[in-house]
């Protein structure tokens, strides 16, 4: 295999991976609740912010910053909490487009509040000094901070496969997706588990926030541009499917590394070409999650 | 009293109450002049930075006691960064009276505004975007460019680059794929093999991007592979800070000796702060604190103002574009004595005004401004904001300036290479 080819899929799997880290939340919470949430990139905005505002410019530490990356996961949380009860809990039982209105409303209100308390400047996060740097393989120069992003995407997939399919909290879940109104007789406290379920989606968005702000230059905007990417990965995987999510974020990396590197010229036309495909083909997404067909 | 006489003075009369509300209002009162600039999205940052300016240049004509013994008030409107917003914001100002419009702080809102101005009777300053066609086959005589162009902009840049470092023998760059990204590359790519003391450089293929793209990894890898040591980007906003956050952990400081940018100034310098490469030029329209700025009196005094205006003693280089081209409008409806089109158009042709840089002008033929244009070198600094603009280099426009072919495209082709 050619470096170059080895480069698009390193390039494509470190893209892919901030994609999920991103659209984890988005999925699960439309898994769950099915209320497909227009704000959550606003959500991964102000965790990127609030990351910003406790761990500075400069981290010290990739310690310190997974654990400023777990503030603004926390505090992105509250404020899911806040969601849920001000917004989210009004609009379960009435028809989706008022939940569509209402997430879109919210995003520009967190866009907002953004620019009232940060401004409009932008702001340059650096990685950690552990990953830093690069290394050379093959020819390719590899960022030690992408790796990490790897690494992290890999393992946040792996923890909500586990939570999902091998505790009692993800069946509790699972449950609730399935059937409310079953589980609900037997015994399982439904709009508890909602709750949670919406303050998980917003964690993870504040954690995804945290984790890739070394990635981009931090700005009101820093949201739209990964979550346009995560919403593609969603609807290509199927809505509410994390196993589906994670392989299209997958795909959508590398076909965009590989339009980037061999067709330059067309920059950024690969992906659309990719969800046109994708929806003639599998118009359910690759892994439907049940009730979503 | 005669009969002729009482019945001319009724025909005056009738003819005043038959004439437009609104001509009537604009002929009294304050000076109205529209100012739309983008104050939100993606351009925002770099729109709201020139409104200052334009709004600490009312301050400074009000304060002086205005224009024709009356006050001038801006009208703002926020055209979003966008082409179709810029039309229908002009033509709603044109509704309510308003002939005289500073805009397109941007090429993208500028082609919107350039074609409809005549339309629309007004005159028309485009603040600061340097796309060449506004002066050439879009020019119309309503419109004046208050900046230099992109070949003056990006030509004088490789020139300076070349210049102040000359042991850079191959360069390359990395531009947005589109007609601003592929003519800045090739202005500058041009300059650097025509001004090269000595030998002639290598300038390898430009790489293109998306001007909004997030990740530039691909590219980031093809630059490092390649063989140069200097670099144009030609990518600007977020979109360069996030290229040298991803750049930066790769080594490319340590690879690229020389780098010049598009013109985000001080704007790459705050974000990246002690990050900021070592030996990055920029376009440069003012920096308060560094000669030949500091001593000029008018970069004094809108420093001043601007602090006063705004409480924020960090002013941006955009601050500047937008003083400067309020100052052509207030300039040209001084000198014409009326705030009539016809007349602030003709009157601008002629005014030589001062601006931070020094004086200023517009070619008759094409009304484009002649300046002097600056190019300033930073780097990263221990104190805060933690980065210092190092020197700053000025290259006359009239070295540099393209001949005038209004109504026809630039070739640059034509030029002697």
């Amino acid at each position: 295999m050619s470096s170059q080819a080895v480069f698009v899929l390193f390039n494509g799997m470190a893209q892919g991976m901030a994609f999920f880290l991103v659209a984890a939340g988005l999925t699960w919470v439309f898994g769950i609740l099915k209320i497909l949430n227009l704000a959550h990139g606003a959500f991964f905005m102000l965790g990127a912010y609030i990351a910003y505002s406790v761990g500075g410019a400069w981290p010290a530490s990739i310690w310190t910053f997974l654990a400023v990356a777990l503030v603004a996961a926390a505090a992105v949380g509250v404020l899911g909490y806040l969601t849920d009860v001000l917004v989210l809990r009004r609009l379960r039982n009435v028809d989706y487009h008022y939940a569509l209105i209402a997430t879109f409303g919210l995003m520009l209100f967190c866009e907002g509040v953004a620019k009232a308390i940060w401004g409009t400047d932008y702001f340059a996060v650096m990685p950690p000094p552990e990953v830093d740097r690069a290394i050379v393989v093959g020819g390719s120069y590899i960022s030690v901070y992408t790796l990490f992003v790897i690494g992290t995407g890999l393992a946040l997939y792996a923890a909500l496969e586990i939570v999902m399919h091998r505790t009692w909290a993800g069946k509790i879940m699972r449950a609730v997706s399935n059937d409310p109104w079953m589980a609900g007789t037997v015994g399982i406290n439904v709009p508890l588990v909602l709750m949670l379920s919406v303050v998980a989606s917003f964690v993870l968005a504040g954690f995804a926030g945290g984790v890739l702000v070394p990635n981009q230059a931090l700005s009101p905007h820093v949201g739209a541009s990964f979550v346009l990417y995560a919403f593609m990965a969603v609807v290509i995987g199927g809505l509410g499917s994390i196993r589906g999510t994670f392989l299209a974020c997958i795909l959508l990396g590398i076909v965009e590394s590989a339009n980037a590197t061999f067709m330059a010229q067309y920059g950024g036309i690969a992906i659309y070409i990719l969800l046109a495909v994708a929806l003639v083909w599998k118009p359910n997404g690759l892994f439907p999650a049940q009730g979503t067909t | 009293m005669k009969r002729r006489t009482v019945l001319k003075s009724f025909a005056g009369a009738a003819a005043l109450l038959g004439m437009n509300a609104t001509y009537l209002r604009a002929q009294s009162g304050p000076i109205r002049v529209g100012a739309a600039f983008a104050l939100s999205g993606v351009g925002a940052p770099v729109g709201k930075q020139m409104l200052a300016g334009t709004e600490v240049a009312a301050m400074q004509i009000n304060k002086a006691g205005g224009l024709l013994g009356r006050e001038v008030e801006l009208v703002i409107r926020d055209d979003k960064y966008n082409s179709s917003e810029s039309v229908a914001v002009a033509r709603e100002l044109a509704g309510d009276g308003i002939n005289l419009l500073l805009g397109g702080s941007q090429t993208v809102t500028a082609l919107g505004l350039a074609p409809l101005a005549p339309e629309l009777n007004m005159a028309v300053i485009i603040v600061a975007a340097a796309g060449m066609p506004v002066t050439h086959e879009l020019f119309n005589p309503n419109i004046f460019r208050a900046t230099a162009n992109n070949y003056t902009q990006y030509s004088s840049l490789g020139r300076v680059l070349i210049e102040q470092n000359p042991d850079v023998r191959t360069w390359v760059s990395l531009a947005p794929d589109g007609d601003f990204g592929r003519d800045s590359a090739l202005f500058f790519g041009k300059a650097v093999e025509k001004y090269a003391p000595g030998e002639k450089p290598t300038v390898l293929d430009t790489i293109y991007t998306q001007a909004t793209a997030t990740d530039f990894r691909t590219q980031i890898n093809q630059l490092m592979s390649s063989d140069a040591e200097g670099l144009y980007i030609g990518i600007a906003a977020s979109a360069q800070i996030s290229f040298f956050q991803q750049a930066r952990s790769v080594g490319l400081y340590d690879k690229f000796k020389a780098i010049g940018e598009v013109g985000n100034g001080d704007i790459t310098g705050k974000a990246m702060g002690r990050n900021t490469h070592p030996n990055l030029w920029s376009v440069c329209h003012w920096i308060h604190n560094a000669e030949p700025f500091a001593s000029n009196p008018v970069s004094k005094q809108l420093f001043e103002d601007y602090v006063t205006l705004k409480g924020d003693e960090m002013p941006s280089a955009q601050v500047a574009a937008g003083h400067r081209a309020a100052m052509a409008i207030f300039e040209g409806i001084r000198a014409a004595g009326s705030t009539e089109t016809e007349a602030v158009l003709a009157a601008i042709e002629d005014v030589e005004f001062e601006t931070v840089g020094g004086p200023v002008s517009f070619r008759k033929e094409d009304h484009q401004l002649v300046n002097t244009n600056y190019y300033s070198q930073m780097g990263p600094s221990r104190e805060d904001p933690f980065f210092a603009f190092n020197k700053v280099v000025s290259i006359d426009a009239a070295e540099m300036i393209e001949p005038a072919t209004p109504g026809k495209p630039f070739d640059i082709s034509e030029l002697p290479q």
